[in-house]
């Protein structure tokens, strides 16, 4: 298939009906839509109806922040002919940055953006929200862990003390 | 979470998966099933603490199979009406959770030998002796240390020396042998 032109406008429409206009360089991040495109190279107007539209936005912030950083990067290579190394891990620095402050978010908004990263299939944005999601549990105490995601304890006092007593190495340092 | 949800049912188990999967330490995974019920049920039937397991010591993927052993005497309790599957998962839990606790822990890292059984020869016992090789020191008391068999005439003949370690089931993944030039 002839690779269209990175001006082509998409509309992908959320499940509460609202409409994004992006260029197809930035839905084609999405892995889902991107095979979407490759097997209708006609298709304009796409419907993402397990999506919301405060979640769609912010995966279309990520994919165009991360469009944008790629551009860059490929436009720099163009000028000077070869990448400069410091130059390109600025960048990167500077992206990971981006990235540690998109997801200053709370844990709902958290787990529905793994669950349209994962639907869309945009890996760079799975990565960086299950990596965030998996710091909430590490190095922290159950106590903890059920404040961060609001769980109720249902194990009984008997429990817990067992799993304690078996393993006490387990809670000697988060605590 | 939101209308009594847990993380787990929202996220749903592939997800949910990928995120343990991401933690690196097994106390992580312990901690993890003393949060609530589901969790707990969570890690253990899907066998976390065996995927941790395999990912610190890839050899542990050989294991054909895992045994506990109670002790003499006493009596195993099935407290609920668990059925075996459960049981199963819950003792494999229980295995691969004390597997990763030595896997994580400088104890016992520099050495799990505890003494030496013997060689298949020495050339000049007890100068030249096996025990010669826990000895850290290239020379003790103005001595070159070192092991020495009595030698064959046919190379193909092998040497062996065995020791005792320290543990039932230890992983060796360094094994220093220093050939002594005279």
């Amino acid at each position: 298939m002839a690779r269209s032109s990175t001006e082509n406008m998409i509309t992908l429409m959320s499940s509460d009906g609202e409409e994004f206009m992006v260029t197809e360089k930035v839905a084609r991040e999405c892995t889902t839509i991107r095979n979407m495109l490759e097997d209708d190279c006609v298709i304009t107007n796409i419907p993402l109806p397990n999506v919301t539209s405060d979640i769609l936005s912010m995966v279309i912030e990520y994919c165009m922040e991360h469009v944008a950083a790629a551009e860059k990067a490929a436009a720099e290579t163009a000028e000077k002919g070869s990448s400069s190394a410091p130059a390109a891990a600025k960048a990167n620095k500077d992206l990971e940055e981006w990235d540690k402050a998109f997801m200053n978010v709370d844990v709902y908004t958290l787990c529905d953006l793994i669950l349209a990263a994962n639907y869309l299939n945009v890996s760079g944005l799975l990565d960086l929200t299950i990596q965030t999601a998996a710091n909430l549990i590490k190095g922290k105490s159950p106590e903890q862990i059920r404040k961060t995601f609001h769980i109720q304890n249902d194990l009984s006092l008997e429990e817990e003390e067992k799993i304690r007593s078996q393993t006490p190495w387990a809670f000697e340092k988060s605590e | 979470m939101e209308n009594g949800s847990d993380l787990l049912e929202w996220l749903g188990p592939d997800a949910s998966i990928r995120v343990f999967s991401y933690l690196e330490h097994p106390a992580d995974l312990v901690r993890a099933t003393a949060v609530s019920r589901s969790w707990r049920q969570f890690v253990i039937a899907n066998g976390l603490s065996k995927s941790l397991c395999t990912k610190l010591c890839p050899e542990v993927s050989y294991f054909s199979g895992i045994k506990e052993i109670t002790p003499l005497g006493t009596v195993q309790l099935d407290e609920s009406n668990s059925t075996t599957e459960w049981r199963n998962h819950e003792r494999d839990h229980k295995i691969y959770t004390y597997i990763n606790s030595f896997l994580v822990s400088t104890e016992g890292a520099t050495s799990c030998i505890s003494h030496c059984i013997g060689a298949s020869s020495t050339d000049h016992f007890p100068e030249e002796s096996i025990e010669n090789t826990l000895e850290p020191r290239e020379e003790v008391d103005w001595r070159q240390s070192y092991w020495s068999s009595v030698g064959e005439m046919d190379p193909a003949v092998p040497e062996s020396l065995m020791y005792l370690l320290n543990y039932d089931l230890a992983f060796v993944d360094e094994i220093m042998i220093r050939p002594l030039q005279s």
